[in-house]
């Protein structure tokens, strides 16, 4: 379809008319009243400008802030993973921590189940009980006698029985030890040394001689089936032929722990501590009882 | 010294400078206002729609490209939020040209000034929104069709022509009143 020139022509005429009458509009307009916004808005608009600046200003100080607990948070969270770390270095036994005063409940439970494994004896636990006793009154006496340094030593409760025993002081500045290899069948004859008993205990010493070669053997077969304990309850070394130090013990020391575990007829541990000797010490001679 | 552009003064206001964004304001207040004014027709809610434009203005500071026209960002915000607050008075449809009438100037102002001038933005506010809009961006802002055209989102043409209907309907409203308005 195609437009006339005339329809044309009018067309364009109509839009220059247009744009003149929007001059002429323009013009009118232009002397209107200049309305402008009142001053209080004015004061309003540019305060919230220049809060907007002063608020962005702002900004990194609390990224700052943000930035710096995050810092805190995580060096704390450092610290105590170093912490949770540091029982696993090589010098503590088992990776564990021990308390020297009181060992775990875990090894406590566990040691008696094996020492009631080895020797569940009624005679046994109540020969413990009269030495106990025994020994209480005898640090008592000890204390009235001299007050000397040989005060009761605050056995942990959950202590060993065996490292009750060790600590136990015989007389002034004498104490027996396990240490020097279960001198415990001694002890019966140390007793009569103990002043400061009266005569009703006198039955109580008998039944501790009859009971001492039980507790020895008892003792012997804890000491060589759980790890070796020292004075203070504390577990000494994770295998038995290194010491805490890392190194290894004394040939004739570790020969006679293995005559000790022949002797408890705790052949399976034996065994292994044998293989652990020679593989440490293969050319030491060992005793006629072991070569077998 | 010569005077810094619009964009130069909004970009330094982005970074900081206070001082440009007084000068860009001093600029700009009067048009902007007498825009919203004789869209709102109603100087309450003018003002509050011109200071709301402002404070999006001054928080789109950062998105600002000073190689975009800063007039037409400006009116383009100040244009969508005065859209918005009619929008949210009449959502379900388009604002009339009646709902505009509603808000005149107050009766004692109307004596006030001159008949010929009343008579005039009587006839401006009487236009359709769409008319109106682009109609007082052409005469009070100075905007070019394309520049219009941006800042309503419409294309060129739609713009043009929305202008030429508000121009042709404002001769014949003012015609019909006599030889006190003559165009």
């Amino acid at each position: 379809m195609t437009m006339d020139p005339k329809d044309r022509k009018s067309e364009a005429g109509q839009g220059r008319n247009w744009e003149r009458d929007l001059e002429v509009i323009q013009a009118n307009y232009s002397g209107l009243e200049a309305n402008e916004p009142p001053d209080l808005l004015d004061q309003a608009i540019l305060n919230t400008a220049r809060r907007e600046m002063a608020a962005k200003r702002r900004k990194p100080l609390r990224w700052i802030g943000a930035f710096a607990t995050a810092s805190v948070f995580v060096l704390a969270l450092t610290i105590v993973l170093q912490q949770d770390h540091e029982p696993m270095k090589p010098g503590r036994p088992n990776g564990a921590k021990l308390d020297a005063a009181a060992p775990s409940e875990a090894q406590e439970s566990s040691r008696r189940d094996a020492a009631g494994a080895v020797a569940p004896d009624d005679g046994l636990q109540e020969s413990r009980s009269m030495e106990r006793s025994l020994l209480m009154k005898q640090s008592a006496a000890g204390k009235r006698e001299d007050g000397l340094a040989t005060e009761p030593v605050s056995v942990p409760a959950s202590a060993p029985i065996v490292a009750e025993f060790e600590t136990v002081p015989v007389a002034a500045g004498k104490e027996l030890s396990v240490d020097a290899d279960f001198r415990l069948e001694e002890a019966p004859a140390e007793l009569d040394s103990i002043e400061g008993f009266t005569d009703e205990d006198a039955e109580l010493k008998s039944k501790t001689r009859q009971n001492a070669p039980m507790i020895n053997e008892s003792a012997a077969r804890k000491q060589a089936a759980d790890k070796p304990v020292d004075t203070m309850g504390n577990v000494v070394a994770a295998t038995a032929d290194k010491d805490e130090s890392g190194e290894l013990a004394d040939p004739e020391e570790w020969i006679q722990r293995l005559l000790l575990l022949r002797q408890s007829e705790l052949y399976e541990k034996l065994e292994e501590e044998l293989a652990a000797f020679r593989k440490a010490y293969p050319d030491h001679p060992l005793p006629r009882e072991l070569e077998n | 010294m010569r005077e810094r552009s619009d964009e130069q003064l909004m970009k330094s206001y982005a970074d900081g400078n206070m001082e440009a964004f007084e000068i860009l304001y001093e600029r700009h207040r009067g048009p902007l206002y007498r825009y919203i004014l004789r869209l709102a027709a109603n100087p309450a809610t003018a003002n509050d729609l011109y200071q709301g434009s402002w404070e999006k203005i001054v928080k789109a500071r950062s998105r600002y490209k000073s190689s975009a026209p800063f007039r037409a960002w400006m009116y383009r915000i100040a244009h969508n939020h005065v859209m918005d607050h009619f929008r949210r008075l009449h959502p379900a449809g388009n604002t009339t040209p009646d709902d505009m009438a509603d808000n005149q100037a107050e009766p004692d102002e109307q004596l006030a000034t001159d008949q010929r001038q009343q008579d005039l933005l009587a006839a401006i506010h009487s236009l359709p929104p769409e008319q109106k809009d682009t109609l007082i961006l052409k005469i009070e802002a100075g905007l070019d069709l394309q520049t219009i055209a941006e800042v309503t989102g419409v294309n060129r043409e739609t713009a043009k022509s929305r202008l030429r209907y508000a121009v042709n309907r404002l001769k014949l409203i003012l015609g019909n009143q006599g030889p006190r308005t003559e165009i």
